[in-house]
């Protein structure tokens, strides 16, 4: 594990990642604590509408007084559970099935297979709003909307590498060996998958807030007052560009964040990767 | 013949390889010459150093990690070492010296058809001199190509590949591991070289195809008079092909001997094991090597090989033993002789 | 005479062809009817070279393949038709040895997980006995239990060689089939892993099939011999009768054409064959060997597919001419 850490660390940009990957998770977890003015997700404050960034509102506040630095604390609570619990089913679901897929081909494999391929020949966003739209705005849905779209990535990914691994001389030997199919697929084929599926999973969670915060922004995700930063956004449009801080914090709050996953992922696919782990000395 | 000046001399090549791990000492100095028109075989273990030594001939050692520290390479009056990379590249890698590698498929560029890739050959090294730019340019032209073609056909005809026509058309995958074997004999033998280095060529090969790669080779060589230096852990090939043998342990030469009194009178402990360790149905006991070879991070000192050697005497840790005549050809690196 | 170990009968298999969709332009033809006994207690040789279908052959009888065609039978049970789980719980009594041990080890588990696995799948051994068997297997093939804390990367070729082989004989199996047990090794260390195979083989009762193309390997070892080429047995006997009378013009050429250590004159190198094998895709009619067949003429080769006779006892030869050929000692 630390020999793990050493590595991320020595790739400086993945390390930035996982440092704005665990800042997004502690402004989460502690958002009432860190936030200056909790209250003010829900209150107004008619006086203060669009102050531009002082000691009292770093970040300014809204066209209804409220503090714009707690809400974006509070927007990353919601982030963080659209993406998790969205790019968590999308696991639960495409993981599965891509490994059985993978390992027992026939008729009912390569028909999953081809519906995961309908799924992704779709553009993800354009889906993601038909279903969202279908459903009514809601941030469940949002959530639903977001793993539908995306169960099938992880799907192909597990697929690909399980057929892969299926010609690998120790998963037949498993079978020579009389071990049945399904512990060979839990204890030899997934553990084996694990690294793709980590690294697809924190590029994902960029994505997914990607696109949550679009549909925030399209008003089909959540309603107000939540502090959804796509939502933010697009309620801030009308005021710009005199309260650019409006719109500012919220996006960079986005973008950092999807910067972070991206960069965590692409990091973690260099130090994971098995076959610089296995390398012969 | 021994009286003819070699065509390649290796003396006293010392290379080292710098890893994680620490400083591998890959080879010890090395040597070797190989004499005008001989097949010389170039036989030990997984490790020994064979390749390492036939890729700092070729002038293609990875640097870094690797570093040559010592020695010289003599190929006709010139120390291959001390040649700019230029220069080998244009006068004597794929010219005067080249290659039949192992790996037949990796050899050859799966995109071009085989017309392509043979004409290149001729096309960079061509036998007669370059004739720098204005050669290069001549060689594209359409007079020079169905001289080189009438050439290649010849060649592949001599290599017994079936159909040579319609095979210049084909691409390498369309060949079976033999055909391709031949192909690339054909290939190292287009440039008319001085010397070819065979790095294991058959090892892949049934030994059905085996036996007729060898036989094929070891015609065609002779007829031509180029030098080869064959690389292989195989004693059988070894006996089969080779005129003279240098055997190597862990990055040393321990015994240089014509192919039979190699046989008959092996004379370095090693050797002698090693021929023990070869599968006879009429022994009742198979006698391995005991032990293991050596790391080369921090070899032993002295004869390499005294670690594992029943005869090791003191001195055998110290010194690395001297060459020593024991017939004519027949050398050895043993405190016993 | 004692009931084989293992016998088979006609033993094919066929694995179709696919070009594109749903199209099968016919059949690869690995194994086309093979039939031999296994005794218990002898290492029995099986021999050819890359293509005769020797490792589909040694994979049917372990049941990774399902047999086209033909009868297997292990102890007196026929086992080619087995139900899954009923197919799984055999593979205690008869193991795989792959050429290459390491690859068929995970890499992501240490070697001793590995090691206890059988024993997990097959027995309801305590974690304690389980380890106890393991480290007496580990010490049997000559490694130390510090060992069983290392991946398989760790290990070199030679060490490989002994864990696949502790790794099956942990269940204590009746016949072990090595596929290629010394390709790619050095012969020094060639020469203490053959020691080692015998050795076990005497301590535990084993029985062997030794599936390989080096023959001086297989004449070492073996005390029966068969000789595939394309799929079928083309000669099977003693290794005695296979070496020294050999019968098939097939397997003359295969021993003409060991590299041998012992330089003969100039040019004496007896008979070699000429040509490559047809694919098994297309095979050509009559006789299999015909097309490279020094012997070969139209009638019957051409025509007959020449059946596995026994020409001397114990001898069996598939050659239309196995009478007429000079048994002449190589």
């Amino acid at each position: 594990m630390s020999a793990f850490l050493k590595q991320l660390y020595a790739d400086r940009l993945a390390f930035a990642g996982l440092l704005i990957v665990l800042a997004l998770g502690l402004s989460a977890l502690l958002a009432p604590a860190l936030a200056p003015y909790p209250e003010d997700v829900y209150d107004i404050h008619p006086a203060q509408r669009l102050q531009p960034p002082s000691r009292q509102h770093p970040f300014g506040t809204n066209h209804m007084g409220a503090d714009l630095l707690s809400r974006v604390l509070f927007g990353a609570r919601i982030t963080v559970v659209i993406a998790t619990v969205a790019v968590g089913s999308a696991l639960l679901v495409g993981v599965p099935i891509g490994l059985v897929a993978g390992f027992y081909p026939g008729w009912a494999s390569e028909l999953l297979m081809r519906l995961a391929d309908v799924f992704l020949s779709l553009p993800q966003a354009v889906l993601a709003i038909a279903i969202a739209q279908t459903l009514g705005p809601s941030i469940p849905n949002v959530i639903l909307a977001l793993s539908i779209t995306y169960w099938p990535w992880f799907a192909r990914v597990v697929f690909a590498e399980v057929r892969s691994l299926k010609n690998e001389v120790f998963v037949e030997a498993t079978q020579a060996l009389g071990v049945s199919p399904w512990r060979t697929l839990l204890l030899h084929v997934l553990p084996n998958v694990a690294t793709p599926i980590i690294v697809r999973s924190s590029i994902g969670m960029g994505y997914t807030i990607l696109t949550a915060a679009m549909l925030g922004f399209l008003g089909l995700g959540a309603q107000p007052p939540t502090p959804e930063w796509g939502r933010e956004i697009a309620e801030a449009r009308q005021y710009l560009p005199e309260a650019w801080w409006y719109a500012t914090f919220p996006g960079l709050a986005i973008f950092v964040t999807v910067m972070g996953f991206n960069l965590l992922g692409d990091g973690l696919r260099d130090v994971l990767d098995p076959r610089l782990r296995r390398g012969r000395p | 013949m021994s009286s003819a000046p070699p065509v390649l001399e290796v003396r006293d090549l010392c290379l080292r390889f710098h890893t994680d791990q620490g400083t591998v000492e890959a080879l010890d100095g090395v040597n070797l010459r190989v004499l005008p028109g001989e097949i010389l075989g170039l036989v030990g273990e997984s490790g020994c150093g064979k390749t390492a030594t036939a890729r700092a001939i070729l002038g293609v050692v990875p640097a870094p990690p690797g570093e040559i520290t010592g020695g010289r390479i003599l190929f006709g009056g010139e120390d291959l070492l001390r040649l700019p990379e230029r220069e080998l590249a244009r006068r004597i890698r794929g010219r005067a010296i080249t290659l039949i590698p192992q790996d037949t498929l990796g050899a050859l560029n799966p995109v071009f058809p085989l017309r392509t890739q043979l004409l290149d050959v001729l096309r960079w090294h061509p036998p007669e001199g370059d004739g720098g730019l204005w050669g290069l340019l001549r060689r594209y032209g359409r007079r020079w190509r169905r001289q080189a073609l009438a050439q290649i056909l010849a060649l592949l005809r001599q290599v017994q590949l079936p159909d040579p026509e319609g095979a210049l058309a084909k691409y390498p995958h369309e060949f079976s591991g033999g055909q391709r074997q031949r192909l690339l004999i054909a290939m190292a033998l287009l440039p008319n070289p001085v010397l070819v280095i065979a790095d294991e060529p058959t090892t892949a090969l049934d030994v059905t195809i085996q036996a007729q790669i060898l036989r094929l080779l070891r015609r065609l060589v002779k007829e031509r008079g180029t030098s080869v230096l064959f690389i292989t852990h195989d004693l059988g090939v070894v006996a089969r092909l080779c005129d003279r043998v240098t055997v190597m342990y862990a990055g040393q030469e321990v015994e240089t001997a014509p192919t039979a009194a190699l046989f008959t009178r092996p004379a370095h402990p090693y050797t002698q094991q090693l021929l023990a360790s070869l599968p006879d149905h009429r022994k009742e006991e198979l006698e391995g090597i005991p032990g293991v070879v050596p790391s080369l991070i921090d070899p032993p000192r002295g004869c390499r090989f005294h670690t594992r050697c029943s005869q090791a005497r003191p001195e055998c840790a110290l010194t690395r033993p001297p060459e020593r005549l024991l017939a004519p050809g027949h050398t050895v690196r043993c405190h016993l002789y | 005479m004692a009931e084989a170990l293992l016998r088979l009968h006609d033993v094919k298999k066929y694995f179709p062809l696919r070009r594109g969709w749903l199209r099968r332009p016919g059949w690869l033809r690995a194994v086309d009817g093979v039939s031999f006994e296994v005794q218990t207690g002898e290492i029995f040789g099986l021999v050819g070279e890359s293509g005769c279908g020797k490792t589909t052959l040694g994979k049917t009888i372990l049941g990774l393949y399902r047999p086209t065609a033909g009868a297997i039978t292990f102890k007196g049970r026929p086992i080619h038709a087995l139900p899954p789980a009923q197919a799984r719980a055999l593979r205690r009594e008869i193991q795989y040895v792959y050429q290459d041990p390491g690859a068929s080890l995970d890499p992501w588990w240490t070697v001793g997980r590995s090691l206890h696995e059988p024993l997990v799948v097959h027995t309801r051994l305590s974690r304690r006995e389980r380890q106890a068997r393991v480290e007496e297997m580990i010490h049997a093939v000559g490694l130390e239990s510090a060992h069983l804390r290392r991946y398989p990367h760790e290990f070199s070729g030679g060490q490989q060689r002994r864990l696949g082989l502790a790794r099956v004989l942990v269940l204590n199996p009746s016949l072990v089939i090595f596929d290629e047990p010394t390709s790619g090794l050095d012969v020094s260390v060639q020469a203490t892993i053959l020691k080692l195979f015998k050795e076990l083989r005497a301590r535990f009762r084993l029985t062997y099939v030794f599936i390989s193309h080096d023959l001086s390997v297989i004449r070492l070892m073996c005390q029966r011999v068969a000789v595939m080429y394309l799929g079928v047995v083309v000669e099977l006997g003693s290794t005695a009768a296979i070496f020294d009378t050999p019968r098939h013009p097939y397997t003359r050429a295969l021993l003409a054409a060991i590299p041998r250590p012992v330089v003969a004159p100039e040019g004496d190198e007896g008979p070699l064959l000429e040509g490559e094998p047809p694919s098994a895709q297309q095979l050509p009619g009559g006789c299999r060997f015909r097309l490279r067949c020094p012997l070969a003429r139209q009638d019957p080769c051409a025509r007959l597919e020449p059946p596995l006779a026994e020409v001397a006892p114990g001898h069996w030869v598939a050659c239309h001419f196995a009478d007429t050929v000079p048994s002449a000692a190589s």
